[in-house]
């Protein structure tokens, strides 16, 4: 399906021809990461580094980033390289688990994004020193960053030396809903994530619709002090759910209004109402059909089903020769005669007899020849 | 007036900027001309046969300005009768090759003249100019016509440079004037993407009207008294409509909706994967990869994957049946709805417009059906569009829309996940050095100028959220990284030459010749 054209050898192509190991370590930390505390999950697990030791990817170094060729290899992502592995099947597992692990602790992060490479020739990082907020959806937002190594060694030249041991790369995220003028300190409130510096951006489960939020990344040492190096944009997570902000003007009364949303039996109290008319919307937003595009060629719910079977077509090739200038006609109807006097047919086979009656006729219409070759077309039972 | 409340049917028609003047042949061209022949034409051939019978109606179409683009390119055009005489001389030979078998000739006869007849509207009846054909109706008054951001950029994860969802909403509303000769009244918003704020980039274009998903509106702060049954106003008075997830659903859905009968083509079986390589070679991917050619002659059938011949008249049958139902429980809908919100409620149907023809074969027909059974066979519901609603009903109440698309799961996460989050720090970037070169730079004389306008341009197509949307979808997604990463590197190319202030001419002209999109654009970004 895709077209010939083959785009620039790009670095990611590179960067997969050693996947296997690179991922075997990744899933080592994974593994040594679930016994501990689910926060430290995600943190542990994003271990772009393929890791030296555990230690390793507990502690981030304080050396500034650099992407060494071992780096890119962690990020390995496609299937085509890692397929044959039988690490890949483990992984896939243990990603499974973890998911269904870190789902269930609700802490703030899940999926996997290691450090992005983009294909072509774009830069990967631009070192321009931003991080920037953007929700996903009422629960989750995104965030990626873009930091230089010298706000970075600028940042950590500025912590006095008996706190720089151990400093770890950390997301703090603020809920500033209703705060103007945020100065890092007066916010509703705010937690920390360990992220890997090298993956770029990070998913955060903040899991509150309708709230403002900023992030800033920086280091946290072991005694929990935090030392920012950028702050985000602000941004509101979107709306989820039936307000009951009401507008005095513009009022139906509530079971009218349930009514016009389709949705009839609701309960009784209040909070029983709210919580069906939640799972309803959530049901039916996550059974929107969404938009198919011309470009999408299998629309949800119509992959065809991999299934063993067998098709079996005939056709008849029917081709001869006579003089060029002659006219050839099949069962009556003229045909193609090429200039050198060949023609060649080609028909659909069903089942049944048929007769091909071939007849030429000489330009001069003087002389005629007709040949009709038959089959029989059957199944053998 | 006896009606009790109105229908609004509305049409997205948007593809993504496709052309490749570098190659002879380009599959992802035939997205264009695949749509053409299987919805665009079909549409305007069912308008001519409603005004032509005197039938009253009105419709919604959205017709992309990154689709009109390429309706309007010399180029595509051209290859476009190249592919349509392809396509006949494939259909001629199937004619040949089905005629012993009378169920799949009488099949391939209907694609031949459904090529032939498609052909000779394209050259002869419409003068190659889609576009004007579409804006006739418009200017008689049955269908109404409105806009969409440029590249159809998904706005609220653009949204980070205000500059950016400017530029989407002018640019697209510029080209508007540019093909239809008057102000947009109504946006479809790409995807629907809202974000809070986006109805003031509306209403600086003149905008009066969008559209959202269903709980765009319902999710609206303060509760918005009528469900989605009724528009509203945002703050920035710019009236908002949400989409009917009833009768949606009945055309949308793959198991429940009507697409999904028995007696209607199958759109997985198609010649270009079922006969013999070498007869169907000259006609599939230039690299010999089989593909869609549209040439389909099975029904659904079932479930399995066992498929008998399809049968036109079956199916045409099914049609009308499925066009009397949707009817009827749209009626019944409005005087439900009608009962307890004590006036008259629209339902607002929106639909990707490729939905209709080339995914549900039949779709186009189901629409012409219903158009003509609305109104001769019931007086309850009527159609209408989102503008003569507003006139209407002019008071409405003011609320603000919930963010939201009409994606999956409602939100941002198509266009915002492990598969296509890379792209968004580049095209943040790239924004905002367009801002800072176009205020650096626009006083600079004509070649930078023209620099800048190419500038904006790459940077348009680069924000396509189709790009990101195939990455997610995982077909086409090497060509879609493609095209992000070539427009951005042309993007940085064009900047270098302002920055350097050099100037090589050559590689300037062929950017400019290969992204020929909106040669108007220097009105939108100064």
């Amino acid at each position: 399906m895709k077209s010939s054209r083959k785009p620039r050898k790009s670095k990611h192509s590179k960067a997969k021809a050693k996947p296997v190991r690179a991922r075997t370590s990744a899933l080592n930390t994974r593994k040594t990461a679930k016994k501990s505390k689910p926060k430290k999950v995600s943190r542990a697990s994003r271990s772009a580094r393929p890791a030296k030791s555990k230690k390793a990817t507990k502690k981030t170094k304080l050396t500034s980033p650099k992407r060494t060729p071992a780096k890119l290899k962690a990020k390995v992502y496609r299937k085509e390289a890692i397929i044959e592995s039988p690490a890949f099947r483990e992984e896939e597992l243990t990603l499974q688990q973890e998911k269904e692990l870190v789902e269930a602790s609700k802490t703030t992060t899940i999926e996997q994004e290691l450090p992005k490479e983009t294909p072509f020739n774009l830069p990967v990082r631009y070192g321009d020193n931003r991080i920037v907020l953007m929700a996903r959806d009422p629960w989750w937002v995104h965030t990626y960053w873009d930091i230089s190594e010298e706000r970075i060694n600028e940042v950590i030249s500025s912590i006095p030396v008996y706190e720089r041991q151990d400093l770890a790369w950390t997301l703090r995220v603020y809920d500033v809903t209703g705060v103007r003028d945020f100065n890092g300190s007066n916010a509703n409130h705010f937690f920390d994530i360990g992220v890997n510096f090298e993956a770029g951006n990070w998913y955060v489960n903040v899991n509150n619709p309708e709230r403002e939020w900023c992030v800033e990344i920086g280091f946290k040492n072991p005694a929990g002090k935090f030392f920012v190096i950028l702050r985000s944009n602000f941004i509101k997570t979107p709306y989820f759910g039936i307000s009951s902000l009401v507008d005095e003007e513009w009022v139906l009364p509530d079971d009218e209004y349930f009514k016009i949303l389709g949705a009839y039996d609701l309960g009784k109290s209040s909070l029983e109402r709210k919580r069906k008319v939640e799972e309803f919307f959530k049901h039916q937003i996550s059974s929107a059909p969404g938009s198919w595009g011309i470009s999408s060629p299998m629309p949800a719910g119509k992959k065809i089903k991999d299934e063993h079977f067998l098709e079996v077509w005939t056709e008849l090739i029917l081709y001869g020769r006579t003089d060029a200038q002659a006219e050839v006609t099949v069962e009556g109807k003229k045909v193609n005669v090429r200039k050198d006097g060949t023609f060649s047919l080609r028909y659909t086979l069903p089942e049944g007899d048929f007769k091909f009656k071939v007849r030429s006729t000489s330009k001069n219409k003087k002389h005629r020849i007709e040949k009709t070759p038959a089959v029989k077309r059957y199944n053998k039972k | 007036m006896n009606e009790k409340g109105y229908l609004a049917l509305t049409l997205h028609a948007h593809l993504p900027f496709v052309r490749h003047p570098e190659y002879n042949e380009f599959l992802e061209e035939r997205w264009l001309f695949e749509a053409l022949t299987e919805t665009y034409i079909p549409l305007l051939d069912m308008l001519k046969g409603l005004t032509d019978d005197g039938v009253p109606f009105f419709l919604t179409l959205n017709l992309s300005p990154s689709l009109c683009s390429m309706l309007d390119d010399g180029l595509l055009k051209e290859r476009y009768l190249n592919y349509l005489n392809r396509m006949i001389e494939l259909t001629d030979k199937e004619v040949d090759r089905t005629r012993f078998d009378h169920q799949f000739n009488q099949l391939a006869l209907m694609y031949r003249d459904k090529f032939l007849h498609t052909k000779d509207n394209f050259l002869n009846s419409y003068g190659q100019n889609i576009i004007g054909e579409f804006k006739k109706y418009q200017d008689k008054g049955c269908i109404e016509i409105i806009t969409c951001g440029a590249t159809h950029g998904f706005l609220p994860l653009l949204g980070i440079n205000k500059e950016a969802v400017k530029t989407q909403v002018r640019v697209g509303a510029n080209s508007y004037r540019k093909f239809f000769g008057q102000d947009p009244k109504g946006i479809w918003l790409p995807e629907c993407g809202y974000f809070e704020g986006l109805d003031k980039f509306l209403k600086e274009e003149g905008i009066k009207y969008f559209l959202l998903e269903t709980h765009g509106v319902l999710f609206g702060r303060p509760r918005p008294k009528f469900g989605v049954y009724s528009p509203y106003y945002t703050r920035n008075k710019v009236a908002v409509f949400g989409r009917d997830a009833e009768s949606s659903k009945s055309v949308w859905s793959t198991i429940e909706g009507y697409p999904g009968d028995y007696n209607y083509r199958e759109y997985f079986r198609d010649i270009g994967f079922d006969l013999d390589y070498d007869y169907i070679k000259p006609y599939i991917s230039p690299c010999g990869n089989r593909i869609f050619t549209g040439i389909k002659y099975y029904r659904i059938t079932g479930p399995g994957m066992h498929k008998e011949p399809y049968i036109p008249h079956n199916a045409w049958e099914r049609a009308a049946e499925h066009a009397g139902n949707f009817m009827f429980n749209r009626e019944k809908q409005v005087e439900h709805l009608h009962s307890i919100l004590g006036r008259k409620p629209i339902l607002v149907s929106p639909y990707d417009a490729e939905l209709f023809g080339h995914w549900w074969f039949e779709g186009i027909s189901w629409l012409n059906f219903l158009i003509r059974k609305m109104a001769y066979d019931q007086d309850t519901i009527k159609l209408t569009t989102p503008s003569r609603y507003l006139k209407l009903y002019p008071k409405n109440q003011v609320i603000d829309p919930s963010p939201s698309s009409w994606g999956w799961k409602g939100y941002y996460e198509v266009w915002l996940n492990g598969s296509n989050d890379w792209i968004y720090p580049h095209l943040h970037r790239a924004q905002e050095k367009m801002s800072e070169a176009v205020k650096k730079y626009k006083g600079g004389g004509q070649t930078k100028q023209r620099i800048l306008n190419q500038m904006a341009r790459e940077l348009l197509l680069a924000q396509s959220s189709d790009w990101p949307f195939i990455m997610k979808t995982g077909s086409f997604t090497e060509y879609a990284s493609k095209r992000v990463v070539s427009h951005l590197e042309r993007f940085y190319l064009l900047k270098s030459y302002l920055d350097k202030d050099f100037i090589n001419f050559e590689v300037l002209e062929d950017i400019e010749a290969k992204d020929n999109i909106f040669p108007e654009i220097a009105h939108s970004i100064f």
